[in-house]
């Protein structure tokens, strides 16, 4: 049995796991907001918004550890369609390489575009992982749910979370039972072997997916999904979003 | 005799592609009996228990409760026939224990508060109730397979119907399991290939083979029928002796 979490640390104490799940969404959304309409060039404002980040970040007493490394698994495919800008832009050239008859130059505006990417994509990333990582998935769904977020997407994740463990597990059977008879072999034979697991994979897939409808029906699913508790917002959670939303317009009137 | 809860009339069911699953069966099932349904795999056990709350739906007429089997009919029979699929990963769907054994309960449109005790109720009827909040992939599969029996207990159903409950269990766990069915009071259909699990839960057997109904009657007629029992392989060593001291037929 395998003790897999998507949410590792929602089950800490802290102010911002207290906070009510549809507020957080909403304030860390408006924070997300904030970030990428700032100014390029408003280095103090990211700056800043990246303390109150650390503040928060602080506060949720998530390790820091796991902060930088889902960070890090996250920001090369920002790094993959960044990396061209500054080669693309048009403007003052910094600078260039020349290769045979082809020659790349990189602009200034290209590099502040570059960084101004970079430095709103990796707060934003902050802001999910905060979210994310202090909030218990079921109620991010169910908060998602009452934020009047289609129901088939909120169930679509639904599935996936309950799912997305028991797929990995048959993969992972089924590597484990081609390995126990790979003996030699080219790479190539061993690629179209790879090929076949991920084919019966999907048709398992599908197949549990039929079955799992079958049973939704047993128990008188009619096609519409319904919950259950009630989300309640306290006095605490409006002051926590409150001061987090000023400080935000503070660093956004006063640093720009 | 007590009440007939259901009563099948000359079903038979082909998959889509042609195969003949079941044919012709006819079959009464009486309140609070006990029927174990066993046969070799490929028998149409699962097709035959998914006909019985319109999951598959065959030629014939099946009758829940005094309730023919229709569109009409479908949201009362699902919450009176309680089906347990055999693949506990199956049943389970929701992300927390609760939220599945709540699931039927909210398809029913109950009020907000009866659900909640009822899906608590149901919990703690399998001893489950401390795991309400795990997710169903931090289950073990005794647990897994407790809780399901929990997301249909929690309908209220007249009938329960249990898909191999026991397959994939080690000894201590099959035996709770036992003794969990033992407790329940509910009209019971469990197919299994598990003659032990058959002879400690069940008061009467059929045989089904090839979609048909080969035999049927009391669990000690048919368990002690050795010619019947090899004729289709079963494991006769794990019948208790009890079963075997009648006189064997030839």
């Amino acid at each position: 049995m395998h003790h897999s979490y998507l949410d590792e640390y929602s089950g800490l104490e802290s102010p911002v796991h207290r906070l009510e799940p549809r507020l957080k969404i909403v304030t860390l959304f408006i924070f997300i907001l904030f970030i990428i309409l700032s100014k390029p060039t408003a280095y103090l404002s990211f700056f800043l918004y990246a303390c109150v980040l650390l503040i928060l970040l602080r506060l949720s007493k998530i390790p820091w550890r796991f902060v930088l490394s889902r960070s890090l698994v996250i920001i090369p495919f920002v790094l993959m369609i960044a990396l061209f800008i500054p080669f693309l832009k048009k403007g003052e050239v910094a600078g260039g390489y020349s290769l045979g008859a082809l020659r790349l130059t990189v602009t200034y505006d290209g590099l502040v575009v570059f960084w101004n990417v970079l430095i709103k994509a990796y707060l934003s990333i902050l802001c999910v992982i905060l979210l994310m990582a202090s909030t218990t998935f079921t109620h991010f769904l169910r908060a998602l749910e009452k934020l009047r977020i289609p129901k088939i997407f909120t169930m679509i994740l639904s599935f996936m979370y309950r799912y997305v463990f028991v797929v990995n597990e048959e993969l992972m059977q089924m590597q484990r039972a081609k390995e126990a008879r790979s003996v030699g072999g080219t790479q190539w034979f061993h690629l179209k072997a790879l090929a076949n697991m991920l084919g019966v994979l999907f048709v398992r897939v599908y197949e549990r997916g039929e079955l799992v409808y079958m049973a939704m029906c047993a128990r008188g699913f009619s096609g519409e999904i319904k919950g259950t508790d009630e989300f309640v917002i306290s006095g605490f959670d409006v002051i926590f979003a409150g001061i987090v939303l000023a400080v935000l317009s503070a660093i956004k009137i006063f640093a720009g | 005799m007590s009440e007939k809860i259901i009563e099948i009339k000359n079903l038979s069911y082909s998959y889509p592609d042609g195969t003949k699953a079941l044919s012709g069966i006819n079959l009464d099932i009486y309140r609070n009996e006990s029927v174990g349904i066993i046969g070799p795999n490929g028998a149409g056990k699962t097709t035959f228990l998914l006909q019985l709350n319109g999951i598959l739906r065959g030629q014939g007429q099946i009758c829940i409760c005094g309730m023919d089997i229709c569109d009409k009919n479908l949201a009362i029979i699902r919450k009176n026939v309680g089906l347990i699929f055999q693949d506990p990963d199956a049943q389970l769907f929701m992300p927390t224990a609760k939220e599945d054994v709540a699931f039927g309960p909210l398809n029913m449109n109950l009020p907000k508060e009866t659900i909640s005790s009822l899906a608590e109720k149901a919990l703690s009827a399998v001893d489950m109730l401390d795991a309400k909040d795990k997710l169903a992939h931090h289950l073990s599969l005794g647990e897994k397979k407790r809780v399901s029996i929990a997301t249909v207990l929690a309908m209220n159903p007249e009938v329960l119907v249990m898909d191999e409950p026991t397959s994939n269990l080690d000894p201590k766990h099959k035996k709770s399991l036992i003794l969990l069915i033992n407790g329940l009071a509910h009209t019971k259909l469990i197919s299994s290939h598990d003659l032990r699990l058959i002879t400690e839960t069940c008061n009467r057997v059929i045989i089904l083979d090839k979609g048909m109904v080969i035999a049927d009657g009391k669990t000690r007629d048919i368990l002690s029928d050795r010619a019947l029992l090899h004729k289709y392989d079963f494991d006769v060593d794990v019948i208790p002796q009890a079963y075997l001291s009648s006189p064997i037929s030839s």
